[in-house]
């Protein structure tokens, strides 16, 4: 899947393979997706009712929310084992980011309405921050001077990683994914029960635009280049495709059943979304704009993270 | 003598109890992450749905054995409720409720409602299905013809419950932290109850004199007199109080602790835990004949 130019630069991507992380809530697993061939070459045994992955920013480690194991799997990239299981991260821990500049991650817990601070090497809960009822996402802002807390109840809670206090709450109800652009001027937050999503303005956290998409939508996902936003209509069986600048659906792409999870390869030429419904992950191909591969998973593949791009030098793949 | 069927989502077992004595009469294995835990119209079956393997588990009373195993119901299924010779089962993530025929198992429609589905509760009359969301409204599903007939806009609802006379029933208002009463005829609010944090379980006496409700983040449950509107008492329980149900004479209350391991057991006289009782992990659902 890549254009190399010369020989040098072949040889660096070889030796960097993309892999895409996939729970099976229903099969206490992640699928270790290898994105050159499209195939699935592991599974590892995690904790119960994986509900997200995600993974570190310079690709180390993938770290697991179990759902039911209220517990965090922590899995070493480069040998696909389980390194450590965290507990103590209250009921239903549901997602995770992280900063590095702080060497933290945090997780919000569904039920707990809490947001937990983490250690990246220790792995200890360094702190609990209560936030609201019903927590469901996280995102760290690229500066990473802010942590965004999604929820169905207290709407956008942004949280100051240097106090851990909250700083701001944004009233915007039935929130799910949040992502940002690049430059992190904006962020967007899906808004599952009205059918839109929302693009606000990351200084003065103003409303900027609000764009009708599919049914539900849940995962979100920004391209690395700034250019497109792809969101998961969990009830249309599709994947809206916006235009950054304007905010308008450019496509809506049909994939498998309840679309939940979705990611982007670091150079921004596929998107992998998971169907929860259907037991497949669809593959989408940015520049067609069309399912290029489906691949069967395991039982309600929910979360997906995929390598990101290297520390050092931004885009790459 | 009754029973209290306990479903442990994180042990995927059913825990019975005499509740009587307060003892485990048996722990039943069932499908994987068993959610609510529903009962068959004539109470003579328990209904587990289980989560996280796309069943439903059927249960003699009788017996306490597994029956039957209804498979591949739907990707989450959340809830299995009786009526009308079907089984209504809600999913969340799908949005939609399926409707199965109760002898055979075999898919009847697929109900579209709406994303993030929590509850399922049956009006009194057998006729009405109430579905509540996360995200918004109560939506109202006529068991006979398997047609979703009304939305009543409201913000996000957890659990639900009808006075025995089904004129009246309380929703938990789980963002704003209060538990409502409404005319079932209207739909109007009659009353507005503030309780602890993130309210979900509701349960009402057959006298329909109070109701229990169980506060999710405050780790209590809120004793309301309806009459007055007032909650009379806040009880501490366990760790994430989930779900609450009476004992058939009313004497106590369950409630499923779901952040750990135990049911609560509250004397409904002098409203005090007399007893907590270790039972699976992450007690979700329970239904007491």
């Amino acid at each position: 899947m890549f254009k190399q130019d010369n020989q040098d630069k072949q040889t660096e991507l070889a030796q960097r393979r993309l892999f895409a992380y996939i729970t099976n809530q229903d099969n206490d697993s992640l699928s270790v997706l290898d994105i050159g061939t499209n195939r699935i070459i592991g599974t590892i045994r995690v904790g119960q009712l994986p509900n997200s992955a995600a993974i570190s920013p310079d690709g180390k480690r993938i770290y697991t929310t179990n759902g039911a194991g209220n517990s965090i799997t922590v899995i070493s990239a480069q040998t696909n084992r389980v390194i450590e299981t965290v507990k103590g991260v209250g009921t239903e821990p549901f997602a995770a980011d992280f900063s590095i500049s702080r060497n933290r991650y945090y997780v919000p817990s569904f039920y707990s309405g809490s947001l937990f601070v983490l250690d990246l090497d220790t792995n200890k809960v360094l702190d609990e921050i209560p936030v609201g009822n019903g927590l469901v996402g996280v995102g760290v802002s690229p500066d990473q001077s802010k942590v965004y807390v999604t929820s169905v109840g207290a709407g956008i809670t942004i949280i100051n990683p240097k106090t851990n206090q909250v700083m701001a709450t944004i009233p915007n109800l039935d929130s799910w994914g949040i992502d940002f652009s690049p430059d992190g001027a904006r962020y967007y937050v899906n808004n599952a029960g009205s059918n839109s999503v929302s693009v606000y303005d990351a200084s003065s956290n103003k409303l900027l635009q609000k764009t009708a998409v599919g049914l539900a939508p849940l995962g979100i996902v920004a391209s690395g280049d700034g250019r497109r936003v792809y969101v998961a209509n969990s009830r249309s069986k599709s994947v809206s495709v916006l235009d950054a600048a304007s905010f308008r659906v450019l496509n809506t792409i049909a994939v498998g059943s309840v679309p939940f999870g979705i990611a982007i390869t670091p150079g921004n030429r596929r998107v992998y979304v998971t169907n929860f419904g259907s037991n497949t992950v669809s593959v989408i191909d940015t520049a067609a704009n069309r399912v290029i591969d489906t691949i069967r998973t395991g039982v309600n593949p929910r979360g997906i993270a995929i390598t990101p791009p290297r520390l050092e030098e931004g885009v790459n793949g | 003598m009754g029973l209290a069927y306990v479903g442990n989502q994180n042990s995927s077992t059913l825990t019975v109890i005499n509740t009587d004595g307060d003892e485990i009469v048996k722990t039943i294995p069932v499908g994987r992450n068993p959610v609510q835990v529903d009962t068959s119209f004539d109470r003579t079956e328990v209904l587990t749905a289980n989560g996280g393997e796309r069943s439903i588990s059927v249960i003699s009373t009788r017996t306490n054995q597994v029956i039957e195993i209804i498979r591949n119901v739907t990707p989450e299924p959340f809830g299995a409720v009786h009526a009308d010779g079907k089984l209504f089962v809600p999913d969340q993530f799908t949005g939609n409720v399926t409707v199965l025929d109760a002898g055979s198992g075999t898919l009847i429609k697929r109900i579209p409602v709406v994303t993030r589905i929590l509850s399922a509760v049956l009006h009194p009359n057998n006729q009405k299905l109430y579905v509540t969301s996360l995200v918004h409204n109560i939506w109202i599903i006529d068991v006979t013809t398997n047609q979703l007939i009304q939305s009543i806009p409201k913000e996000a609802i957890w659990g639900l419950a009808f006075t025995p006379d089904g004129k009246r029933f309380i929703a938990n208002h789980y963002l704003s932290n209060f538990a409502a009463i409404y005319s079932t005829c209207t739909n109007r609010l009659i009353g507005k109850i503030p309780v602890g944090i993130a309210p979900i379980g509701v349960a009402i006496s057959s006298n329909g004199e109070r109701a229990y409700v169980t506060n999710s983040r405050s780790g209590s449950v809120s004793v309301i007199e309806i009459a007055a509107k007032r909650v009379i008492k806040t009880i501490p329980v366990g760790r994430v109080p989930y779900e609450v149900a009476l004992s058939p004479d009313n004497r106590k209350i369950y409630v499923t602790n779901y952040g750990g391991t135990t049911v609560s057991v509250i004397d409904s006289k002098s409203l005090r835990v007399i007893t907590t009782i270790s039972v699976g992990a992450g007690p979700r659902g329970i239904s007491i004949i």
